[in-house]
C-alpha cells in the first residue's frame, strides 16, 4: 500500500481550476468510497455554477483526505496480443498486412495514418468485428470465456456514432445498471460520469438535441460505466473542438491508468501530435501495413517542420550538407537531416537571422511520415 | 434523481409506474428494456376505454350483434400497439449490447415478450366478452329456457285448436345389404340420406344401425314383423326452438316435444286463456328482437317445416299474432352474445388467442437476438420455402403425410444450418438457419401429430370418440410444442446466438 501526490492542490496553486475538478473527480473514482464521490460531484456542481470560491478550500481539503488513504499499486497486465494479423476484402484490391501489436493495461495506443489505409480495419479487427484472415488475435488477462464475454469487455467507439434515443441520462442509467451498478450506486455513477465528462448540462437532452461533440462525450461516458478492459476508439477527435481534443485525450491518459479500473485504450487519429502527447506508442498505417511502430523503430534521423518567409533558396544556402534535406509542401519547409539534432537546425536558422513563424520538432512524431 | 426522471415524457403514465421505470432502469436493466410494465399499463388503459365505450353504448342484446366491426378495429389498434412496443424495442438492448446475458435471462426475455403479446391480443376480445357479460346481466341463461319452455305451453294452449294430435309414422324395412361405410350409431354421422325407399314408395329401407337409432331416439315403436318396424313421433309443440347449449350453463332443460305433448293435452282443459294470453304477450314483448317486424311472418311460413307440422297450414294468422319468428330471434341474438366466447369455443378462443401472443414472443424474441438484416431475410427464406413446399407438394401430387415428412426435413436442414461451423464468422445463412429453426420448432410435435392421425387405418369406433382422441392428440402436441420452445431455448437456441451473434463479420 502507498498514498499518493495530491494533484488537486497543484492545479489549484496554478489556477486550474477546471483541471483541479476533473483531478478531484478521478480521485474520488478511486478511492472506491461512495461519500468522496458524493462530496467531488457537489464541488463540481458548485464550480460549474460559478457561485464562489469556497468550493476550491473544500476541493483541496477532500483531495488531502482521498490521498491520505491507501491506495493499492497498479499492477498491468497485458491485455492484448495481435500477431501477424492481415485481412483481405473480397472484391477489393484493399489488403490489411501483417500488423504485430501488444498493450498492456494502462497503456494507450496511438494508430494514424492518412484515410483508406486500413486504420478502421485494423480496430475491427482488434474490437472482434472483423474476422482475420491470417494471424492470431488473444486477450490473456480479459478473463472472458466466450467472444460474447470478450465483445463485452472490448468496447469500440466509431467514428460515426450510433444513434441513441431517449434521454441522454436514461442511457446513461441504463448502461450503469448493465455493468452492475444499481440503486444509489447507479446514480452516484452516472451523476460521476456527466460530471466527469461534463455532460451534466445536458443529461436531460436528447441525441437530436447536443451536438456531435457532446455525442462523443456521451458515448464515452456510457462505454466507460460498461468498465470495458480494453477501449477502441475510432477517431474520437474528428468532432471535437481544439480544447475538447486536449481534454478528452488528457482524460483517456488518466482514464486508462485509473487504478480502479485500469483499461489498455487504442485510438486513431489525424491528430498527430495531440495522440502523441499522450500515446505510449504509436502506429503508422500506411497502405494496409504498419509503416512505423514507435516503439520498435530506431530514428536515425531528425526532422522539424518550419513555417518562414524566407525562400527556399535562402534555406539551402544554409543547409548545404548532404545528409539534409528540405521539402516544400506549399505551405511549411520540412528540414531532415542526419547529421544535425533539431536544436542544432535552430541554431543554425538564427545564427543566420531567418525569420521563424513556426518551428516544430517532429523527430519522434508520425508527422514525418506524412510530409516524406 | 428520481423526481428529475419523472420528467420522462409519458403520457397517461400515473407517477407510481413512472417510480417504478426508474427503479426498474435503475436495478432491473433487462426487465425495463422489455417495456412489459408499459404494454401492461398501456393496454389497461385501452381496455379501460374499450370496456367503458362498450359498457355506455346503447346496446339492445335481442338485435344483431354487431361486435364484429369493433373486433377489427381493436385488431386493428392491437397491430398499432405492437408496432409502437417493437419501436421502443428497438431502443435498449442487453443481448446487442453485450451485457451480463445468460441462457435464463434469454429465457425470462421470451416470458415477458409472451406476457406482453397475450395483453397486447387480449383488446379483441374485449368488445365481444363485454357484450356477453351486457347479455348475460340482462338475460340470465336459466331464465331464457325457463320462460322458453313456459312460452312454448302458453303457445300450445293459444293455439290449442289448430294443433295436430297426430303422430308421425314411419315405416321402415331393414335390410343390411345397404353399404355400411361411413355409418356408426354416432348421431353425428346419422343424416336423413341414410336410407332409400322401397319400391312401393312408402317404406323406408334402411340398415341395422339406423333402425337401432330410431329404437333408442323414436318417442314410440312397433313391430311389425322381424325385419319391419313402424317409428311413432309425437307432433313437435317447440314452436321456440334456440340454442341448445343453454341447457349446459343454466342446468335446466328444455321441454322435449314429448313431455311437452302429454303437458299440453293434460293442462288444457284448466288453462285460462285470457291470462295465458297475457302472459304470452309479456313475455314476447321482454325477448321479440325489435328489428323484427309483422312482415317476416309470410316468409316464416314458407320457410319452416316445423311450424307446417305443429299448425294447420290455414292457420298463419297464430304466428303473426305471436311474432313467433322475432321471439326467436331475439333469443337465439342473446344466446350468441352469451356464447361468442363461451366453454363452447374455449378451444378456438383460446388458440385465436394463444397462437398470434405465442408467435409474436418469439418472432419479437428473433428480432432482438439477431441483426435486422438477417431477421427479414429469415422471414423473406421462410415464405420462400412455404411457397416451394406448396409447389414441390402439388408437383409431386404428395399426400398429406409426405408432404409433411418433406417439411419435417427442411426443419431438419434449418437445425443443421443451425449448427454449422461457420468458420467462426457471423455469416448469414446461419443466422438464417437459427432463426428459422426457433421460429418453427413448435410446429414440429403438430406435424408429428398430423403423420400419426393420418397414417391411422379407418376408425372403428364413433366419430365423437374419434375426434375427441385426435383433439386431446393435438392438444397434447400443442403443449410439448410450448414446452419444447422454452427448452430449446435454454439449451440449445441461445447458445447458438450467442456464438452466432458475438463473432466476427466477414
Amino acid at each position: 500500500m502507498t498514498s499518493i501526490d495530491n494533484p488537486v492542490r497543484r492545479s489549484l496553486k496554478h489556477g486550474d481550476e477546471s483541471l483541479a475538478i476533473r483531478k478531484l473527480l478521478d480521485l474520488s473514482y478511486e478511492s472506491k468510497k461512495g461519500e468522496f464521490q458524493q462530496k467531488a460531484i457537489e464541488l463540481s456542481r458548485n464550480f460549474r455554477a460559478n457561485k464562489n470560491d469556497s468550493w476550491k478550500e473544500e476541493a483541496a481539503l477532500l483531495s488531502d483526505q482521498i490521498c491520505s488513504e491507501p491506495f493499492t499499486p497498479f499492477n498491468p497486465q497485458k491485455l492484448i496480443k495481435a500477431v501477424g494479423i492481415s485481412k483481405k476484402y473480397k472484391g477489393s484490391d484493399f489488403k490489411l498486412n501483417p500488423v504485430n501489436l501488444e498493450l498492456n493495461q494502462g497503456e494507450v495506443f496511438g494508430l494514424v495514418g492518412e484515410n483508406g489505409n486500413g486504420k478502421t480495419t485494423l480496430l475491427r479487427i482488434l474490437a472482434g468485428q472483423l474476422k482475420l484472415d491470417e494471424g492470431s488475435l488473444s486477450f490473456p488477462s480479459l478473463g472472458a470465456v466466450d467472444g460474447f464475454s470478450i465483445r463485452g469487455r472490448v468496447a469500440f467507439i466509431p467514428q460515426r456514432i450510433p444513434r441513441w434515443y431517449g434521454f441522454l441520462r436514461d442511457n446513461l442509467v441504463f448502461s450503469a445498471a448493465l455493468s452492475g451498478h444499481y440503486g444509489h450506486e447507479n446514480s452516484l455513477m452516472v451523476d460521476f460520469m456527466l460530471e466527469r465528462l461534463n455532460l451534466a448540462p445536458y443529461a436531460n437532452l436528447t441525441w437530436d438535441q447536443i451536438s456531435s461533440g457532446y455525442r462523443t462525450r456521451f458515448e464515452l461516458a456510457r462505454i466507460l460505466l460498461f468498465k470495458p478492459g480494453l477501449l477502441i476508439l475510432d477517431e474520437p477527435l474528428a468532432n471535437l473542438d481544439i480544447n475538447a481534443q486536449q481534454t478528452i485525450l488528457s482524460d483517456l491518459r488518466d482514464l486508462a491508468i485509473s487504478k480502479r479500473s485500469p483499461m489498455g485504450i487504442i485510438l486513431s487519429s489525424q491528430q498527430l501530435h495531440e495522440v502523441e502527447k499522450v500515446a505510449d506508442a504509436v502506429i503508422f498505417i500506411k497502405n494496409g501495413g504498419c509503416f512505423y511502430q514507435s516503439q520498435l523503430d530506431e530514428i536515425n534521423e531528425s526532422v522539424i517542420e518550419l513555417e518562414t518567409p524566407a525562400s527556399r533558396e535562402q534555406l539551402e544556402e544554409i543547409f548545404t550538407s548532404d545528409t539534409t534535406r528540405i521539402r516544400y509542401n506549399g505551405s511549411y519547409f520540412s528540414v531532415s537531416s542526419s547529421s544535425l539534432s533539431a536544436t542544432q537546425i535552430l541554431e543554425e536558422l538564427i545564427k543566420h537571422k531567418i525569420s521563424i513563424q513556426y518551428f516544430r520538432d517532429i523527430t519522434q512524431s508520425t508527422k514525418r511520415f506524412f510530409n516524406a | 434523481m428520481i423526481r428529475k426522471l419523472f420528467s420522462l415524457n409519458r403520457p397517461l403514465v400515473p407517477s407510481f409506474l413512472k417510480k417504478m421505470d426508474v427503479r426498474l432502469m435503475a436495478n432491473y436493466p433487462l426487465l425495463w428494456s422489455l417495456r412489459v410494465h408499459l404494454v401492461l399499463w398501456y393496454t389497461l388503459i385501452l381496455a379501460l376505454f374499450t370496456a367503458g365505450y362498450f359498457f355506455l353504448k346503447p346496446d339492445d342484446p335481442r338485435q344483431d350483434s354487431e361486435v364484429y366491426f369493433p373486433i377489427s378495429v381493436m385488431v386493428i389498434l392491437a397491430l398499432i400497439s405492437t408496432v409502437v412496443w417493437l419501436i421502443f424495442l428497438l431502443r435498449f438492448n442487453v443481448f446487442k449490447r453485450f451485457g451480463h446475458y445468460k441462457s435464463w435471462h434469454a429465457c425470462v426475455s421470451f416470458t415477458a415478450y409472451f406476457i406482453s403479446a397475450l395483453a397486447i391480443f387480449s383488446l379483441p376480445f374485449l368488445p365481444a366478452l363485454i357484450e356477453d357479460y351486457r347479455a348475460t346481466q340482462a338475460f340470465k341463461p336459466q331464465e331464457i329456457v325457463e320462460e322458453v319452455n313456459a312460452m312454448n305451453v302458453q303457445l300450445a294452449h293459444l293455439t290449442y285448436d289448430s294443433l295436430i294430435t297426430e303422430w308421425y309414422r314411419d315405416t321402415v324395412l331393414v335390410n343390411d345389404t345397404l353399404a355400411e361405410k361411413g355409418r356408426s350409431l354416432d348421431s353425428e354421422s346419422y343424416t336423413e340420406l341414410e336410407y332409400s325407399m322401397d319400391s312401393a314408395g312408402y317404406r323406408k329401407v334402411v340398415n341395422r344401425i339406423y333402425c337401432g337409432k330410431r329404437i333408442i331416439q323414436g318417442d314410440s315403436f312397433q313391430v311389425l314383423a322381424r325385419n319391419s318396424f313402424v317409428f311413432f313421433e309425437v307432433p313437435d309443440y317447440q314452436f321456440i326452438e334456440v340454442d341448445g347449449r343453454l341447457e349446459a350453463i343454466s342446468g335446466v332443460e328444455f321441454l322435449r316435444p314429448e313431455p311437452l305433448y302429454f303437458k299440453i293435452h293434460k293442462e288444457h282443459p284448466n288453462i285460462n286463456l285470457e291470462e295465458a294470453s297475457n302472459q304470452y304477450f309479456e313475455w314476447m314483448r321482454k325477448y321479440s328482437n325489435p328489428e323484427y317486424g309483422l312482415q317476416y311472418v309470410n316468409g316464416v311460413i314458407e320457410s319452416s317445416s316445423r311450424y307446417r307440422e305443429a299448425f294447420d297450414a290455414n292457420t298463419p294468422f297464430y304466428l303473426a299474432q305471436y311474432r313467433i319468428q322475432a321471439v326467436e330471434s331475439g333469443i337465439e341474438n342473446i344466446v350468441d352474445r352469451q356464447f361468442f366466447i363461451s366453454v363452447y369455443n374455449k378451444d378456438v378462443m383460446l388458440r385465436f388467442w394463444l397462437y398470434p401472443s405465442f408467435f409474436l414472443a418469439i418472432l419479437v424474441w428473433m428480432f432482438r437476438h439477431s441483426t435486422t438484416k438477417i431477421f427479414f431475410l429469415s422471414l423473406l427464406v421462410g415464405f420462400i420455402v412455404s411457397v416451394l413446399v406448396g409447389v414441390f407438394t402439388a408437383l409431386f401430387n404428395l399426400s398429406l403425410s409426405e408432404s409433411l415428412v418433406f417439411q419435417l426435413m427442411i426443419w431438419g436442414g434449418f437445425l443443421s444450418l443451425s449448427f454449422l461451423s461457420s468458420n467462426g464468422m457471423r455469416n448469414a445463412i446461419r443466422g438464417i438457419g437459427l432463426n428459422l429453426t426457433f421460429l418453427t420448432v413448435f410446429f414440429i410435435p403438430l406435424l408429428v401429430h398430423v403423420i400419426y392421425w393420418d397414417s391411422q387405418p379407418e376408425w372403428p369406433y364413433s366419430y365423437s370418440i374419434y375426434s375427441q382422441a385426435q383433439a386431446e392428440s393435438m392438444a397434447r402436441a400443442e403443449w410439448i410444442g410450448a414446452v419444447l420452445v422454452p427448452i430449446f431455448l435454454y439449451f440449445i437456441a441461445f447458445p447458438l446466438y450467442r456464438n452466432w451473434y458475438s463473432s466476427p463479420e466477414a
